[in-house]
């Protein structure tokens, strides 16, 4: 008895190298991941039942009268009796994959050793199907988690082997040798058997530790890399952002390439294949599907990726939508060289960057907005108690009461409702276009009065919709502006033309002058006005811009351009119906 | 048997324990102590309830006595059985609703007072006591069986074993043990009577005659009349199998574990059939071991039939089959103990600890602490008692037990659901009267005064052997003439307990 278990433990020792061997090959752990369908169950059913077939043949030949036959099994003649360890992967089938799985397993085992014949054989085809099926209840029954502890294991792997000494005391109640074989194979096969489930279970257990490690460690990677990429979103230019944001994902995640885009064109792209992605972008259908849908899209064929080069090593990506606050989508591409590199962790790890990147453009936009509104403020704080307006219309009126009286009571009254206008301005975020109309005329009346030699001003509208609404301060400060810098030189015949247009469902008000315009760099940083450096000039325009963005969406931002003959133009259109955005 | 065979009987009775660690690291607080938290479903219930119930005596004893006596035997199944049909028609729902912890909690949401309460937990007691008593004897002839030693001594160990498995694991363990026992000794039984039948080529009439040669009763093995020569013992005996069950607090506060009544019907429903099939399989097994084994040799190696099985087991399947079933018998008798110990502790430190002496002001701990300390000392005592009485079948001590609980705690659960002009004196003069008269008549029966091997040497005062037949009417009778004398002053509303046990608006609700 003692060296039959020693034999058997041997065995199992080979059958459990056989079992690690297994654990280690990736996708043994990708049939860990997926459970629940039928073809899984199948596959499963299938895998442990080769495995249980392996075991049999790890196993030995007993025969009456001559104990043991210490070789491999190949062949059984009628009057010997396998041996087998079948029983374990049956076992382990039934464990790790439920009622269907152990019984799938336990009819392959049943069967082949069905075939290979010998005493007990009716035992054996019997034993392994109904051992699966209990052992799949039994590990539903004892634990919730899908792998039960290996100690459960050792208590659970004790009786399949008592069950099976049973079956064969059922089927061969006068055979005096079945009496023999269960007192001398009983106890080590009940050992070694328990053992070596317990042994398997932890091995499991590891398998799927390292799985658990590798989510945890999805997640910290998606974390660091939102935590890192804020700085870059809050700086630079859109382009600057992009490809700083590639390199980040880049550095940080193990993929084959990254490519950035917005609705357009490539923003940047970093990785294999870095020469020819670039550029302009074509639409393919996953890629528009992704914009459409805003959900994460995945390509597994090169096919589905229609690169333009034929060459291109990347076979499969993750097309991950990014929502920016003001509605448009940008896509952060991880390309692949293998589909079978996208593993769930990965997908994961899509899922945790789109979301965190997108709170993180959120984060950014409202500092932006904030930043602005604050700014406006401030700006307004200035104006009121702006020395140099103030002074220069005090003086204005000084002199027009020497003058025309009149007029100049009629100044002093606009001056009144500016600077009223001008303290009620933090309380609200969007005013009526009438008010705002208010506040812009004032200005006028007091800049045409100062400047009357110099500077035109003419107003080109039909009529104010009252309801429209507008963030406060507005088209004022366009007009300071072209009255400072753009007419700043002009001595006389300077005109501004403020116009206010319906155009369908919006509203495009636009402020015109006749003076130097702005400098093409200036335009250029315009088509992105982030965060323009803080030249003198454009912190009117740019603090109406953001707020224009922030309040009434992507669509209201301010256009600047320079007229074919000579001046600039600075318009923005804003919809007749607004509801106001939540910041 | 040889001792590698005994480290195999050791090792799986420990697999069935680890289960119970399990469980016990989450059973901390004193509800779950008592009642595994509510949390067990109605057929993992019935599971647990056929676990405490199919006891060693169930198992060694009835296949033992239908191996010897043939039908007689087969009588004390029956029996067990069919009590099951009280419990589930009259007991089990009420004494869900109205109950909380332990057996007295029912009574006394009807009568609150101390007095009632005190004298339902010492009979409660007594009873788990008694019961514990031929589980122990069971044991400790297993132990005897396999290594030869002295049965004082296995009984000693097996005894401490025990308690301090239940001190330290508590209800949500216990209940545990009782499914995995009960899955346990159902597959082996059933495996073993399949060995059985195929031992004689599945057929039937062969498996008979051979029952006719092995035992010295011949074709008189299937009638009536061998065990019980009197019709006045086998009435009595059959009235306190069947009302017995329904007055046994480890099995009552079973109904305590689960949910709601559906639950509770669904669990004794499960356990019937449990119960139902397994007396079938032990009848088998009886026919069994007259077949196979013999008479002779039968009471060569234990004059009590106690051992049938084991050594069935071990003519069918050798060593490993005999190591096998020994520890599933062993595992059941853990399992029962189990069970009683709880009911027994439970009467002691929930209703006389914590009610009486205390007047219900204890943290859970203290509770808990007590419930363990009694625990202990139930222990003890049944252990003592135990190493008294190994000669006796331990289906016959066990159904002592039942004559104990159908004249004392049945009489007063049923007129307390039942009937509305019950008083609570009557409650506490019925307990009495059915507690002290069956114990009485017990002492001055044949099995303590006995001529031969009696502890009293002399002729017995009573000639029953089963005196239920005299002791359940004293129990009814005292109950219903001590509520008309002495009726209560102010009466409840019966109507609203009424529907409180039997629609259960859950007073457990409150208190959770």
């Amino acid at each position: 008895m003692k060296e039959l278990t020693i034999l058997l433990l041997e065995r199992i020792g080979l059958l459990l190298v056989i079992a690690f061997v297994l654990t280690r090959i990736p996708n043994f752990k990708a049939l860990l991941y997926r459970e629940g369908n039928k073809k899984i169950t199948i596959i499963h059913a299938f895998i442990f039942g080769l495995f249980a077939i392996a075991g049999t043949h790890l196993g030995f030949v007993f025969e009456q009268g001559e104990g043991f036959r210490h070789g491999f099994i190949w062949s059984v003649k009628p009057d010997q009796m396998v041996i087998s360890l079948s029983l374990i992967a049956v076992v382990i089938a039934g464990l790790l994959g439920g009622p269907g799985v152990g019984l799938g397993a336990g009819m392959i085992a049943g069967i082949h050793l069905g075939f290979l014949g010998g005493v007990g054989w009716l035992a054996n085809v019997l034993v392994n199907p109904m051992t699966g099926l209990l052992a799949g209840l039994t590990g539903r029954f004892f634990s919730k988690a899908r792998v039960i502890s290996p100690i459960q294991a050792l208590f659970i792997g004790v009786f399949p082997p008592i069950l099976h000494m049973q079956i064969l005391l059922i089927l061969y109640p006068h055979h005096e040798q079945m009496l023999d074989f269960v007192n001398v194979a009983g106890l080590p096969l009940v050992l070694s058997n328990s053992i070596a489930i317990a042994v398997f279970t932890a091995m499991i257990g590891v398998v799927l530790k390292e799985q658990e490690n590798e989510a945890a460690f999805a997640t910290k990677q998606a974390l660091t890399i939102a935590e890192e990429a804020l700085p870059l979103l809050k700086s630079g230019t859109l382009r600057d952002q992009a490809d700083g944001l590639a390199h980040l994902l880049f550095e940080r995640l193990h993929v084959a390439a990254i490519s950035i885009m917005s609705q357009k064109e490539v923003l940047a792209f970093k990785g294999l294949g870095a020469d020819y992605h670039n550029g302009q972008l074509q639409l393919t259908p996953l890629l528009k599907n992704a914009l459409e849908t805003k959900q994460i899209q995945t390509a597994y064929t090169k096919l589905e990726l229609s690169c333009v080069h034929p060459e291109c090593p990347l076979e499969a990506a993750i097309i991950i939508p990014v929502i920016e606050p003001n509605d448009t989508t940008s896509l952060i591409n991880l390309y692949f060289r293998k589909p079978q590199h996208i593993r769930p962790v990965e997908l994961m790890l899509a899922q945790g960057i789109r979301q965190l990147i997108s709170k993180q453009l959120k984060v950014v936009a409202s500092e932006n907005l904030q930043a602005s509104i604050r700014d406006a403020e401030l700006r307004n704080l200035q104006a009121q108690i702006n020395p140099h307006f103030l002074f220069n219309t005090l003086h204005l009126i000084a002199t027009l009461f020497r003058i025309d009286p009149n007029r100049a009571r009629h100044i002093t009254i606009q001056l009144a409702n500016f600077m009223r206008f001008n303290l009620g301005i933090a309380s609200e975020s969007l005013i009526s276009l009438e008010r705002e109309w208010e506040h812009v005329k004032a200005y006028i009346e007091i800049i045409q009065a100062r400047f009357s030699n110099r500077i035109h001003i003419q107003f080109h509208s039909n009529r104010i919709p009252s309801h429209v609404l507008i963030p406060p301060s507005t088209i004022q400060p366009l007009v300071e502006n072209s009255v400072q810098h753009g007419l700043k030189n002009v001595k006389e015949n300077g005109r501004i033309i403020i116009s206010v247009q319906a155009k369908g469902e919006w509203l495009e008000i636009s402020v015109e002058d006749n003076g130097i315009g702005f400098s093409s760099e200036q335009i250029k940083r315009s088509s992105w006005l982030s965060n323009p450096k803080k030249t003198h000039q454009g912190v009117g325009l740019n603090n109406v811009n953001q707020r224009l963005i922030g309040l009434l969406g992507e669509r209201s931002r301010l256009h600047i351009e320079n007229l074919p003959t000579r001046g600039s133009k600075v318009y923005f259109t804003i919809p007749m119906e607004t509801r106001e955005k939540p910041t | 048997m040889n001792f590698t065979y005994f480290l195999f009987f050791i090792c799986i009775i420990a697999c069935a324990l680890i289960i119970t660690n399990w469980a016990a690291e989450r059973s901390s607080t004193t509800f779950q102590f008592y009642t595994a938290a509510g949390r067990l479903t109605g057929i993992q219930n019935g599971m647990a309830i056929a676990g405490d119930y199919i006891s060693a005596a169930s198992f060694l004893g009835i296949v033992g006595a239908i191996a010897l006596n043939g039908y007689d035997g087969f009588l004390y199944s029956l029996g067990f059985l069919a009590s099951y049909l009280v419990v589930l028609l009259f007991v089990a729902e009420p004494v869900h609703h109205l109950g909380k912890y332990s057996l007295a909690d029912v009574i006394c949401t009807r009568f609150p007072s101390n007095r009632t309460r005190f004298i339902i937990a010492i009979s409660s007691f007594i009873i788990s006591v008694f019961y514990m008593i031929p589980q122990l004897v069971a044991s400790g002839l297993i132990i005897r069986l396999l290594l030869h030693v002295d049965y004082s001594m296995s009984v000693l160990i097996i005894g401490s074993l025990m308690t301090v498995y239940v001190v330290f694991g508590g209800m949500a363990a216990t209940s545990w043990v009782q499914i995995v026992k009960t899955i346990l000794l159902m597959s082996s039984t059933f495996l073993l009577s399949l060995i059985v039948f195929s031992y004689y080529n599945w057929d039937i009439r062969t498996l008979i005659d051979h029952v006719k040669v092995g035992t010295p009763l011949g074709d008189q093995f299937f009638i009536p009349g061998h065990l019980l020569s009197n019709p006045i013992e086998m009435i009595s005996l059959y009235v306190a199998l069947i009302l017995g069950t329904a007055g046994l607090p480890h099995i009552l506060i079973r109904f305590y574990t689960v949910k709601n009544a559906a639950e509770v019907r669904k669990s004794v429903l499960s356990a019937s059939w449990i119960i139902g099939f397994f007396y079938l399989i032990t009848l088998v097994l009886g026919l069994g071991v007259a077949a196979v084994i013999g008479y002779d040799q039968l009471i060569a190696v234990d004059s009590t039939g106690n051992l049938a099985a084991p050594l069935l087991a071990k003519a069918l399947g050798g060593d490993f089959l005999l190591a096998f079933i020994a520890a599933v018998a062993f595992t059941t008798v853990v399992a029962v103990v189990a069970g009683l110990v709880i009911s027994a502790s439970t009467a002691f430190s929930y209703d006389i600890y914590h009610h009486i002496i205390k007047k219900g002001k204890t943290t859970e701990k203290e509770q808990l602490r007590a419930a363990q300390w009694s625990a202990l000392a139930i222990g003890l005592i049944s252990t003592l008692f135990a190493l008294g009485l190994k000669n006796s079948n331990v289906t016959f001590l066990v159904s002592l037990t039942f004559i104990i609980a159908a004249s004392s705690n049945l009489p007063v659960i049923l007129l307390t659901i039942y009937w509305k002009r019950f008083s609570q004196t009557g409650a506490i003069i019925g307990l009495v009267s059915g507690l002290v008269a069956s114990l009485i008549l017990l002492f001055l029966g044949p099995h303590i005064m006995h001529m031969e091997n009696g502890w009293i040497l002399s002729e017995p005062i009573v000639h029953l052997y089963n005196p239920g037949i005299i002791t359940i009417p004293i129990g009814f009778l005292g109950a219903i003439i001590g509520s008309l004398l002495f009726p209560d002053k102010k009466q409840i509303d019966f109507d609203s307990f009424y529907m409180k046990a039997q629609m259960g608006m859950d007073i457990r609700r409150d208190n959770r």
